[in-house]
């Protein structure tokens, strides 16, 4: 035999041995491996408890909460979590630990109770993992998931994903027994941590910790200690434990201490829960999808009843018809022949989670379906098969940190909120009263109730920012407290939870710059704390899928202000902002060369070119660069002041932004004029180019002649159809500057005295009526050759 | 009768000679994997089966997914759940409607499944705004009409028909594409199973689908709007969509493969390298979902931009590369070849693509990216 070949054998053997040592139930430890949020899991630790009467039940949860696991005996109403946050250099950090009455970490504790064993969590506190891992939904089941192993596994079983491999597995087969469970949660968890290249750091940590826990209770023990643990850790423990050799020889990397953040402050509490945060398809990185659908089941196998579909089949028509979805009794025997079609050919004997949504897809649905598009039925389904539970703390539970947060500000700023209300009144330039304006904008942003901003500065329209002020309305009510409760679920203190909540509200939105920028503008009041990475990226997005002209540019014109002119916020070049600026430019920049034929809109468009400059002058005075390129700039207005399809103002306004920046002369933009002299365009061509190039086109003699000589030229009728538009152009420029253009042309046509224009005596009609019949009486002179020739 | 043994002896011939030496453009699937569908016939004996069916469920889903163990070849890149629903409709009174974009392989797909349950890709309908119920159902051979009355000898079946009566598959392409009173001639046949033929006496007035009849239509969703279908037609079919690929990975394998076997088949010897395929997957992805692989936002065209263009944008450039050059595909090449697919109509298009060029496409590093923006001048 060679020594390959011994090699193998040897190591076929010890996978052998390890897997005997984890099936084995009379033992002095016991593994347990559980998917968390596991039914059939919850099931089978109970059962087992009931048969082993352990000495201890360790069980994988946050070991500070240890000393105050009794709070997990009180009347609570399932979903809740154990919320573990901490404060380390300025960031702020949370992890869930969620429970559900499913949930095979729950059903431990409470048979634990039943028998009064003593019960202990032994993870490591989220605190010391954090910094190895973003995950903060501590029971995700994130390591099981993905991997080679499951890979090749869902292509040998048929099936698609690690959900469904599971319930093909486990789930699905209700008599499941304790001995089969164990043998195929333990085969299948080894095998997928055999086959993973690298053990992240986090879980050897983790794992070293544990299996400190262990020995120490083993020692302490009189009886078998149980262990219940997230599949993927069982196998690394037993071996740690009992010493096989499939404990990683990674363990030197954990010698050299990884510079930790320093740790100022932490806590942790139980928390309320709910199904929609529990389901990883609509929760961030939450743990199994469809709660509602396995918490059905719990409850059918609680009930000792044979697993049946019909029932969830009921509630999802009762859906579709409250969503106001037709859905013909033919439509139902539909839907029902290819769920259990669907259930055949995937060799099952029920109908389970995958085919019931497979068969509503197949059946109902009429159109096409994107993938990871929306349909209303496949939400109605996905809203049956999440439920709509919701946890509730039991009287006497320990407040959420954010209560006690929120009313340690508020004392500290020193407003008390009372049942008969109370005005304040804040000067934002003050540094005692910013403070306070922020807190409550915060309160206000949590959805808090009694919290009114009754008036101030409006930093959206900025029509007056010589005083820089706010009043509110603060009264007190019994909602006052719920509602601060309720908003924990944001985060522990109140700028994290306005944060979260902030980007709450970014989501609701969509391809809806102007909202983006009123959301920031929001933020900023809060302060800028509440400015959060999730926030921006989602503003982005928000602000890239915009689709107006319009709506970006006046985005833009909001950020500009944040970012450059802001005084009180502190937003003043704040690198996030400056992300958002560049963004919005960009996407300005885009729809501007897509900018179409819409008129009625011009002073806000010829607003939203000027904002462009503005970025585009900033970016090239200042430092740091807000991402964007002069070069780039340049070319896309030649572009646009070229486009005929662009409208007079858009491209005269174009030709503006080009000679301020000294790409464009003073020849082109004549010739520009020449292409305009129509007197239909006239007007609007000059109302974009005065807006944009005001400093350099009253500057310009050669302008004012050639407009002057183009007017002259006009006819009467002609001269009165482009008077609207020209005095709309001329409004751009102060009396003083108008004046100073006058003399500039009188000067240049050698005229030397200035007279101010004769005032007339009649009124404008009348003016204008002589001027019509001197017009025909010319006309005439013309038509009969009486006219003198020119001297 | 005679038109009949005519036409099979064509298609028997060229069989014949197939064998030989390939001469077919592109033999239907049934011939094409003759093998496999045999040998998975026998292993599937078994198994249990909707009447009519030459495979079992599972092995039809083994068939169009492949089976590495069983020596069955992928044919088509698809989500599992996808197919299963596609293929339990078959076995349910519904038809299966394929729709989704132009290019995703629809057509492809519904052969697929043809073969694979009837063993007989061929009763196939093709839509068109001139198609006529003639074409669908029957007509008759007007001599025989005339000489011996209606007779099983004077009538021509048409694939319906064909379909109904030996119990297999039919194929409805671009159903969409045909006006709403010709679509809604499958009304009783898809809900009744039954297609009367008021010309014949007594008995055989009416012809009853054998078991195993079934129909899979395929329409473009760019169609939508032409002739929309009625909801009495939607309501008797499963609609499922087949989505573009989704793992890039995926996509590049399948250009690779499908440009290679199209450019050998036009006998000329190159090959897309890497870098290529990579250049042409990557940008079709990105300008069809509006997305670039670092997250990045864009504008999507309106223009086509499907696997198969891909496929055929890289065989365009190898022959011209091979004839017109020395055989080496550069990224000009594609270009030149992209211009045809990516510009069709809409004038918009073209900014997208300059806008496209010149934020994505300059910003990457690698050497072949570079050439690509340098060849940009044809396109923009």
């Amino acid at each position: 035999m060679t020594h390959a070949a011994t090699s193998a054998e040897d190591f076929k053997a010890r996978i052998h041995t390890l897997l005997d040592r984890l099936y084995d139930t009379n033992a002095d430890v016991v593994y347990f491996p559980v998917r968390h949020h596991s039914p059939a899991g919850a099931a089978l630790v109970g059962d087992l408890i009931e048969q082993l009467r352990p000495s201890a039940v360790l069980i994988e949860g946050p070991s500070d909460f240890n000393d105050r696991l009794d709070e997990l005996s009180l009347e609570h109403q399932l979903p809740i979590a154990i919320y573990s946050y901490f404060r380390a250099e300025g960031t702020h950090s949370g992890a869930y630990y969620p429970f559900c009455e499913y949930s095979p970490e729950w059903s431990a504790l409470r048979h634990a109770r039943r028998y009064s064993i003593p019960t202990q969590f032994i993870d490591l506190p989220w605190a010391e993992v954090a910094h190895f891992s973003r995950s903060t939904q501590r029971y995700a089941d994130a390591e099981l998931t993905r991997g080679r192993y499951v890979r090749t596994l869902c292509n040998r079983m048929h099936v698609e994903d690690f959900d469904d491999l599971w319930d093909a597995i486990v789930e699905s087969h209700e008599s499941l027994s304790l001995n089969d469970y164990l043998r195929r949660a333990h085969s299948l968890c080894f095998h997928i941590r055999l086959w993973e290249e690298t053990i992240r750091e986090e879980d050897l940590r983790r794992e070293a910790f544990m299996a400190e826990q262990i020995r120490e209770a083993r020692e302490n023990a009189t009886g078998p200690v149980l262990v219940v643990t997230g599949g993927f850790h069982s196998s690394a423990l037993a071996a740690r434990i009992e010493g096989y050799q499939f404990a990683e020889a990674h363990d030197e990397r954990l010698d050299v201490q990884a510079r930790t953040p320093e740790i100022e402050e932490r806590g942790i509490a139980l928390t309320t829960y709910s199904y929609e945060r529990l389901d990883s398809l609509t929760g961030y990185n939450a743990g199994m999808p469809n709660p509602g659908f396995y918490d059905y089941a719990w409850r059918q196998r609680l009930a000792g009843e044979g697993f049946s579909h019909q029932p969830l089949l009921v509630e999802l028509v009762r859906e579709f018809r409250k969503r106001k979805q037709t859905l013909s009794t033919a439509d139902l025997i539909a839907v029902e022949t290819s769920a259990r079609a669907l259930a055949a050919l995937r060799g099952r004997a029920h109908v389970w989670r995958r085919d019931l949504i497979d068969a509503v897809t197949s059946a109902l649905i009429k159109d096409e379906l994107e993938y990871g598009c929306r349909s209303p039925f496949v939400d109605a389904v996905h809203a049956v098969l999440r439920g709509n539970r919701r946890g509730k703390l039991a009287q006497g539970t320990r407040m959420p940190p954010l209560v006690e947060d929120i009313q340690r500000q508020l004392a500290e700023a020193q407003i008390e909120i009372v049942r008969s209300g109370l005005t304040v009144t804040l000067d934002l330039l003050k540094p005692d009263d910013l403070p306070k304006s922020r807190l409550l904008h915060r309160l206000k942003v949590l959805g808090v109730a009694g919290i009114e901003r009754t008036g101030g500065t409006n930093f959206l329209g900025r029509d007056d920012l010589s005083r820089l002020w706010e009043s509110w309305h603060l009264r007190w009510s019994p909602e006052f407290e719920a509602t601060c409760i309720e908003a924990s679920r944001y985060g522990t203190s109140l700028a994290d939870a306005t944060a979260s909540r902030l980007s709450e509200m970014a989501r609701a939105f969509d391809r809806d710059a102007t909202a983006a920028a009123s959301l920031l503008v929001q933020a900023a009041q809060a302060g800028i704390e509440t400015i959060s990475n999730a926030l921006v990226d989602r503003l982005s997005e928000l602000i890239r899928e915009e689709s107006l002209f319009i709506g970006a540019a006046g985005a833009l014109g909001h950020i500009l202000f944040l970012y450059c002119h802001d005084e009180a916020f502190g937003t003043t070049r704040l690198p996030r902002i400056g992300q958002l600026l560049s963004e919005a430019f960009a996407r300005s920049l885009w729809l501007l060369e897509l900018l179409g034929q819409t008129a009625g809109n011009e002073p806000v468009l010829l607003r939203g070119m000027k904002s462009l400059l503005e970025t585009s002058q900033r970016a090239a005075d200042s430092s740091e660069s807000v991402g964007c390129d002069q070069a780039e700039f340049i070319a896309v207005l030649t572009r646009v002041e070229r486009d005929p399809r662009k409208l007079a103002c858009v491209r005269g306004a174009a030709a503006g932004i080009l000679w301020t920046l000294g790409a464009a002369d003073e020849e082109q933009i004549l010739a520009d004029l020449m292409i305009f002299a129509a007197p239909a365009e006239i007007g609007d061509f000059l109302s974009g180019l005065f807006a944009l190039a005001r400093e350099t086109a009253q500057r310009n003699a050669k302008l004012v002649q050639t407009i002057d000589r183009l007017l002259t030229e006009f006819g009467a009728d002609d001269f009165q159809a482009s008077l609207p538009s020209l005095r709309l152009a001329f409004t751009y420029f102060t009396p003083r500057e108008k004046h100073h253009m006058l003399t500039t042309l009188f000067e240049s046509l050698g005229l030397k005295e200035i007279r101010p224009l004769a005032k007339l005596t009649v009124n404008e009609a009348t003016a204008a009526e002589a001027l019509a019949l001197e017009e025909r009486l010319f006309e005439m002179i013309a038509k009969y050759g009486l006219e003198a020739p020119h001297e | 009768m005679a038109k009949k043994s005519a036409s099979s002896q064509v298609t028997s011939d060229a069989k014949a000679s197939d064998a030989a030496g390939a001469s077919l453009q592109r033999p239907s699937a049934e011939f094409l994997y003759a093998e496999e569908l045999a040998s998975l016939e026998t292993s599937c004996a078994s198994e249990p089966r909707p009447p009519g069916w030459r495979l079992s469920p599972r092995a039809v889903l083994e068939f169009v997914l492949g089976s590495p163990e069983k020596g069955v070849a992928s044919k088509f890149v698809g989500r599992r759940a996808f197919l299963e629903r596609c293929i339990v409709s078959l076995a349910t009174n519904r038809g299966l409607m394929l729709i989704g974009e132009p290019g995703t392989a629809k057509s492809y797909l519904s052969e697929l499944l043809a073969s694979a349950i009837s063993g007989d890709s061929t009763l196939t309908i093709q839509g068109s705004a001139g198609t006529t119920e003639d074409n669908i159902r029957y007509s008759w051979n007007y001599a025989l009409l005339v000489s011996e009355g209606p007779t099983d000898r004077s009538l021509v079946p048409a694939p319906l028909f064909l379909g109904m009566s030996q119990g297999k598959i039919v194929r409805f392409e671009e159903i969409t594409r045909c006006p709403l009173e010709i679509q809604d001639v499958l009304l009783s046949i898809l809900s009744d199973r039954v297609m009367a033929i008021p010309e014949f006496q007594d008995d055989s007035r009416m012809l009853f689908a054998r078991a195993g009849f079934n129909i899979i239509a395929t329409a473009n969703t760019r169609d939508r709007g032409v002739n929309e279908m009625s909801a009495a037609l939607k309501r008797r079919f499963n609609f499922e969509t087949v989505a573009p690929i989704s793992e890039i990975s995926q996509e590049m394998d399948l250009v690779q493969r499908e440009s290679t076997r199209h450019l050998e088949l036009s006998k000329v010897p190159v090959t897309l390298s890497p870098e290529i395929t990579e250049l042409l997957v990557t940008t079709f992805r990105e300008l069809r979902q509006g997305k670039t692989t670092d997250g990045k936002g864009i504008e999507p065209l309106s223009a086509v931009l499907s696997t198969a263009e891909a496929v055929s944008t890289a065989s365009a450039a190898g022959i011209h590369a091979y004839y017109y050059d020395n055989g080496v595909i550069h990224p000009r090449h594609l270009i030149q070849h992209m211009v045809g697919t990516v510009l069709k109509d809409n004038p918009d298009d073209l900014k997208k693509v300059q806008h496209y060029f010149e934020h994505v496409v300059k910003a990457r590093r690698q050497a072949h990216w570079k050439d690509f923006y340098d060849a940009r001048g044809d396109l923009c």
